[in-house]
């Protein structure tokens, strides 16, 4: 299949698509092809494709296939456009609603609320990149590489990737709400087409976190949980 | 919000497709039935109106007995509008004439009927607007207020001597009524419902 065809069977995975520094311009190239010449590893770009496509593909089995390190840096960058690209568009667009209404100070409250939500957000998006993330790589290098394992055996009895799913949780309330308070409870006197575009961009986030999270709960968490258990037993 | 619902009762096959086809492209509105006798007037009053938002009748088919029906459908249904339309304004009752928010004229230009229905569209839907925001029972409405004060359960239950059991059970069911799961969105909302003033928020 060619890439282009991808893209136009769902215009959405064309941010995964950029998350593998593939970029537009793909030609009549295969999918094959397009990741050949960009080095990108064909079966990870399709696990992560197929699972963003369609929420109930996800062969884990497969995906346990891929390192940590690739894991991770898909992971790294999606953050990235969520802290650099998705929210601060959004941002911009709530400003533009709020100058161009006879009534700012209510569009300002849901404002606030999405500042609450993106403090909220990223503070949850550095905690994994400063620390989950670290924490994995040096799981997997120790169990690859026997790199500092007695530290990494250490760091694992207080806290391990189960401590991580535990505390994992959901933090997608707040997005849910803007997008009610948006659909149902604002007055209808605002620009419609902000408003639209507003919603548009909210619940592509929210179904992209979505995506996000169920890669580092069923894909990353599990496999580096495996990892873990090999390490203290083979310590032990 | 939901497509206003119409009812068309019209004898004359003509004019009550054309009544139809009017309705139906408008931005939601949906007809869901046509009649063409003025029997099935008391019926539907009697019946399935519990989801018609708008009645067109003709003034064909208004006779003595229309004033009754009218006023029970009322009463049973006071969100219902009632359009009429006529050929000659003359041909409408004096003592009916009360009961119609509207008259729509055979003669009207297409903008002029265009303009009557959405003038009706907007008042059904400000109506069902205001009938949805009292979704909430008033003991919902205040706890949700004080909810949106930034009370904890403990000070909510105290301040209106009810368990702090059947708070939690009350902020369920508003969350499921509103749809709305955290604070911060249920206090925006009492403010956006003027529960609470906009300052009184935190």
């Amino acid at each position: 299949m060619k890439l282009a065809e991808v893209v136009q069977a769902n215009f959405n995975t064309l941010s995964v698509i950029n998350r593998f520094g593939i970029k537009l311009g793909f030609g009549d190239l295969s999918v094959g092809g397009v990741c050949e010449a960009n080095g990108v590893n064909i079966d990870f770009f399709l696990e992560i494709l197929n699972a963003f496509h369609d929420k109930n593909y996800f062969p884990q089995d497969h995906l346990q296939s891929f390192s940590v390190d690739e894991i991770v840096s898909y992971l790294r960058k999606t953050h990235n456009d969520y802290m650099y690209q998705n929210i601060p568009y959004i941002e911009m667009l709530l400003e533009q609603l709020e100058a161009d209404c006879k009534n700012p100070d209510e569009i300002k409250l849901v404002h606030n609320f999405f500042n609450e939500y993106k403090d909220e957000l990223f503070k949850h998006l550095l905690w994994e990149d400063n620390k989950i993330f670290p924490y994995a790589q040096s799981v997997e290098q120790a169990y690859l590489n026997g790199n500092n394992v007695k530290q990494v055996v250490e760091a694992l009895k207080n806290y391990s990737m189960k401590n991580f799913l535990g505390e994992h949780d959901d933090i997608e309330s707040k997005l849910n709400d803007i997008n009610i308070l948006f659909v149902k409870y604002l007055p209808p006197v605002y620009n419609q087409h902000l408003c639209i575009r507003i919603l548009r961009e909210l619940s592509f986030l929210e179904r992209d976190i979505n995506d996000h999270s169920r890669i580092e709960e069923k894909v990353l968490a599990p496999k580096v949980i495996e990892m873990e258990k090999f390490l203290l037993k083979q310590h032990e | 919000m939901s497509k206003t619902t119409f009812i068309v009762a019209e004898p004359v096959f003509l004019v009550r497709k054309g009544l139809v086809n009017v309705i139906n492209e408008l931005p939601n509105a949906s007809v869901i039935g046509e009649l063409e006798l003025t029997k099935s007037i008391t019926k539907l009053v009697t019946g399935t109106s519990n989801y018609v938002d708008v009645l067109v009748i003709s003034s064909d088919l208004l006779d003595e007995t229309s004033q009754s029906s009218f006023k029970r459908l009322k009463t049973k249904h006071e969100r219902v509008v009632i359009i009429v339309v006529t050929k000659d304004v003359k041909d409408i009752p004096i003592e009916l004439k009360s009961f119609f928010s509207e008259i729509v004229l055979l003669s009207d230009s297409k903008s002029t009927v265009h303009e009557k229905f959405k003038k009706i569209l907007n008042s059904t839907n400000a109506a069902q607007v205001a009938h949805q925001a009292q979704v909430l029972s008033e003991r919902e409405a205040q706890i949700l207020k004080d909810v949106a004060l930034g009370l904890s359960n403990k000070e909510i239950a105290d301040k209106n001597f009810i368990s702090p059991h059947t708070v939690i059970t009350h902020r369920k069911n508003i969350t499921k009524k509103l749809g709305i799961k955290t604070v911060s969105g249920l206090t925006i909302y009492a403010i956006l419902n003027k529960l609470i003033g906009i300052d009184e928020g935190n």
